[in-house]
């Protein structure tokens, strides 16, 4: 099965390597959807289902913080798992994101791997082929 | 924190930074090169500062071709630009994370800076240089808190 995914970050050059490094993982990817800030990328969604959405948390318009309490909010959306892709390593930051909603946290740098194994993690095994 | 597990910081951000997102390494302390790309981030919280990284044109090109996974040619200024705003964007938060664990800040959008700036009155500084493939990088450091 493969996975329809959307990367949500201000960085034009951050979505393209984020895109890069999905597919090298190994994951089974079929559409991946970018937007450059959280209301783009709650839009998108409302028009197009994706399976699972990586985010930053620092972007203009709505960050990433308000984008995931809207997705969590919204009925149709809640069950999309979101991902937090930020250079925001803090204990605090960590906690305060998956307490409104996100599913995982990966911080910057990372290790393709540290991708792939976040991504398996927060979907189940199962739901990933290579 | 003295001035030398500062620099020890900044220098394994470095690494970690280029290491993981770049796949490319610090070759050691050296003297800037001349000239260059530059690019700055403002942080707040338990500290509040500035991160400034200038780069080599030409391994910001290399950095960048291996960051976006394009050949060197292919690529644009205005993506050489944004890849070095990211790269300084991740060297500060990387900083942050090693030199306050437990502290939570908050960072500016990175900003290309037209003309060399200085860190003029902030009392904590530090900056180092090294080699990289084609060219030096420097990351400065300016806290206008004592650690």
């Amino acid at each position: 099965m493969s996975l329809n995914i959307m990367i949500v970050d201000d960085s034009p050059v951050m979505r393209t390597f984020l895109r890069k490094v999905v597919q090298l993982t190994g994951l089974s990817v079929g559409e991946c959807c970018e937007a450059g800030d959280g209301e783009a990328a709650l839009n998108a969604l409302r028009e197009r289902w994706m399976d699972l959405v990586l985010t930053d948390i620092n972007m203009p318009r709505m960050n990433g913080e308000e984008f995931v309490k809207r997705v969590v909010a919204d009925e149709t959306l809640a069950d999309i798992p979101v991902i937090v892709v930020s250079t925001d390593s803090s204990r605090d930051r960590i906690d305060r994101m998956i307490g409104l909603g996100a599913r995982g946290y990966i911080s910057k740098p990372f290790q393709p791997e540290t991708l792939r194994d976040e991504i398996e993690r927060v979907l189940g095994v199962q739901h990933v082929q290579a | 924190m003295s001035r030398h597990d500062l620099g020890s910081v900044l220098a394994s951000a470095v690494s970690d930074v280029l290491e993981t997102m770049f796949f490319s390494e610090a070759l050691g302390p050296c003297q800037p090169d001349p000239g260059g790309l530059e690019a700055g981030v403002d942080f707040t919280g338990e500290l509040s500062g500035t991160v400034t990284v200038r780069i080599s044109e030409a391994s910001a090109c290399s950095l960048a071709a291996s960051f976006l996974g394009e050949s060197e040619d292919s690529l644009t200024d205005t993506q050489i630009a944004q890849v070095v705003c990211e790269l300084t964007n991740m060297l500060c938060g990387c900083i942050l994370s090693k030199f306050a664990a437990h502290g939570c800040f908050d960072l500016s959008s990175p900003e290309l800076h037209c003309d060399t700036q200085t860190n003029s009155s902030d009392a904590v500084h530090i900056q180092q240089t090294f080699a990289i493939d084609r060219g030096t990088i420097t990351v400065s450091l300016a806290s206008d808190e004592s650690a």
